[in-house]
Parts: C-alpha cells; sequence; structure tokens
C-alpha cells in the first residue's frame, strides 16, 4: 500500500513536472502531437502505480522520453515551416464570403452540426454573416464577420483614445509582486507612499491592482466578523 | 529555448543510463556466469562447493537489487528463486544442482538479450 502511495505521489510530481516542460497550452489548443503525449502520459504513469512489479522507472524515463521529444519536435517545427505543417496540418478555410466550402467540410470530416456549433459558440447564428471561417490546426473554428456584422469600434466612430495597458495585480494576498510594479515603471517607494496615504501597510492588502497611469484599486484583507 | 536545452539534456541523459544499464547487466552477467562457471567447476572436481556457493548468493543478492531498478522481467524472480534453492540442492545432494546452476546462466543471457537494444527486442 505505502509502494503505491508513494509512487503516486513521485509520479504526480514527474507528471507536473513534465507538463511544465511542455509548456503553457489550454487542454482544447492542443497540438495533434502534443495531445498524443497527453494520452500516453496519463497512461504510462499508472502503470508503475497499478502493478508494483513494474520499476518506477520504467514509468518515469518513457514520460521524460516523450515530453523531451515533443519539446524538441515543437523547435525544429518552429524552424521548419514543413515540418510543422507534417505535424501540426494546416489551417483551412471553410466558410468564404459566406459560402461553406463543402470539399474542405468533407475532407476535415466537420458536420454541419459541428459548424453551426462553432459558428454559434462566438455568436455567430447566420452563415451570411461570415466573411472568412478558418478551421485551426487544434479544431477551433476563427471566425471574421463581414464589416456590417462586426460591433462598432472606437475607430469607426472616430473616437480617438489613449492606449494604455489594463490594470495588473500587484500585490496578491499581502505579498508584493516587485516585477509587475517595476514593469508598470513604478517602485516599492512609490506604492508605499500610495498605502501610506490610506492608512495601509502591503501585509493589510488582500488585492491591488495598478494601471501604467499609477491608478490603483486596492482591496484590503477582512477583518474577522467585519469588513475594514 | 531553455526548455529546448533541458529537453535535449534530458534525453542525453536518459540516453546516458540506458547505455549505463545495458553496460551494467552485461559486466553483471560475466561475474554472474563466472561464478556459477566456479561453482560448477568447485562441484564437479569436489572443492569447495558451499564457499563458492555463499560467493553466487552474495553477489546475486547486490546484483538482484540492481536489476530490479530496470527490469521486471520474470526471468529475474525465477533466478532469484534458483539462487536462493542451490543451497538445498547441495546439502540434499540432488541432482538437478547442476542443472540449476546451468539455468542461471541461460536466464542472465535472456536477460541480457531482452534488454540489449537490437531489432529483436524493440519489436
Amino acid at each position: 500500500m505505502f509502494i503505491v502511495f508513494f509512487r503516486a505521489m513521485i509520479l504526480y510530481i514527474v507528471i507536473v513536472v513534465s507538463m511544465r516542460l511542455m509548456g503553457k497550452r489550454q487542454l482544447g489548443e492542443l497540438q495533434p502531437s502534443e495531445l498524443v503525449v497527453t494520452v500516453l502520459l496519463s497512461n504510462i504513469a499508472t502503470l508503475p502505480v497499478e502493478n508494483v512489479n513494474i520499476p518506477m522507472i520504467m514509468g518515469v524515463i518513457p514520460i521524460f522520453t516523450l515530453v523531451s521529444l515533443d519539446v524538441i519536435l515543437s523547435h525544429l517545427s518552429m524552424k521548419f515551416r514543413s515540418l510543422r505543417k507534417a505535424i501540426c496540418g494546416s489551417a483551412k478555410i471553410v466558410i468564404s464570403d459566406g459560402k461553406i466550402d463543402q470539399k474542405i467540410m468533407k475532407d476535415l470530416r466537420f458536420s454541419v452540426d459541428d459548424l453551426m456549433q462553432s459558428l454559434r459558440s462566438q455568436q455567430v447564428f447566420d452563415v451570411s454573416q461570415v466573411q472568412l471561417a478558418v478551421v485551426e490546426t487544434t479544431g477551433q473554428i476563427s471566425v471574421y464577420q463581414k464589416k456590417d456584422a462586426q460591433p462598432v469600434t472606437c475607430r469607426d466612430m472616430k473616437i480617438k483614445g489613449e492606449d494604455i495597458d489594463p490594470p495588473q495585480l500587484i500585490i496578491d494576498s499581502g505579498k508584493l509582486i516587485d516585477k509587475t510594479l517595476s514593469d508598470l515603471g513604478f517602485d516599492r517607494k512609490w506604492l508605499e507612499s500610495v498605502l501610506r496615504s490610506q492608512g495601509r501597510q502591503i501585509k493589510d492588502i488582500f488585492l491591488m491592482t495598478c494601471d501604467g497611469d499609477g491608478k490603483t484599486v486596492v482591496v484590503p484583507f477582512e477583518r474577522q466578523g467585519r469588513s475594514k | 529555448m531553455k526548455r529546448l536545452y533541458i529537453s535535449i539534456t534530458i534525453l542525453v541523459f536518459i540516453a546516458l543510463l540506458s547505455a549505463g544499464s545495458v553496460f551494467a547487466i552485461k559486466k553483471g552477467n560475466e561475474r554472474l556466469k563466472e561464478l556459477v562457471s566456479l561453482t560448477q567447476q568447485a562441484y564437479t572436481s569436489g572443492g569447495d562447493t558451499k564457499k563458492a556457493l555463499g560467493e553466487l548468493e552474495d553477489f546475486w543478492d547486490g546484483y538482484y537489487l540492481m536489476l530490479s531498478y530496470l527490469s521486471a522481467e520474470q526471468t529475474m524472480a525465477d533466478m532469484h528463486r534458483t539462487v536462493k534453492k542451490l543451497p538445498d540442492l547441495y546439502d540434499t545432494g540432488s541432482d538437478d544442482f547442476l542443472a540449476e546452476l546451468n539455468s542461471i546462466s541461460d536466464w542472465a543471457q535472456l536477460l541480457y538479450d531482452t534488454q540489449f537494444p537490437d531489432l529483436s527486442s524493440i519489436f
């Protein structure tokens, strides 16, 4: 029993480390090769846990081998477009100027239901409103609507505005995130003066955001029974 | 780029580890076969078989521990059982003693063959 317990813990760490090595990707955005690696990992990892006769190294070695190969292959595919096309495939246009390309749909084994579902998930209910719909290599559909169906933008209305970064988290649960603060162009001294003017210290803050203009939002820790 | 270097390092490490394990099994097998042969000689020539058997058993205990990290072959379990019953076979003067000693050498070779990466073991 203990062997299974320890093995499960060790393999959990191994899997987490190997997934970090693969990089940040949402599950739905996995490329075919990454999906294969993910499916294989989940199977391989269970073998030494289920069967204590199998040495754990027999689980760890294939996991790291597969992940390392995937990372190397993805780096190579970044360098060589033809390799990328061979491994990941290429994006396909399924709707152009409101017209569905039935041949591409057939090639991709995409049903009308699949297409309509993907369009609806992007708030498009009328195929004729689509200027371009592309099936990405991850299987997701990107939609570009016709001009008259697109929401009005500031540019359309000829409204000028400043391009400023959105607010970013600079204090998380009483801990200062130095890098974000310096990326925004501020320092600890400035932050402390802002907080001092409110009669607070960094350790009192649950959440604090700041934008490039120095506009801050402060949420202090709730005291027991009442909020400050 | 950092990930690429880490991945290449891991792959190289795994390749070296794999090569090292095959080499370790080859070396271990050579020593095992040598000890088996010495035991056979001692038995047939009326030498100190007990001492040779003790050496064989001592070596096997360490070798078995190392093998258990590298392989999950049934062969290993068979070899372990055989090595452990050799003293009893010798004490009872069983005719199977020499045959069992031979089988240890054969199993050792079989174990190496399953670990050595050639076409038959890969596919």
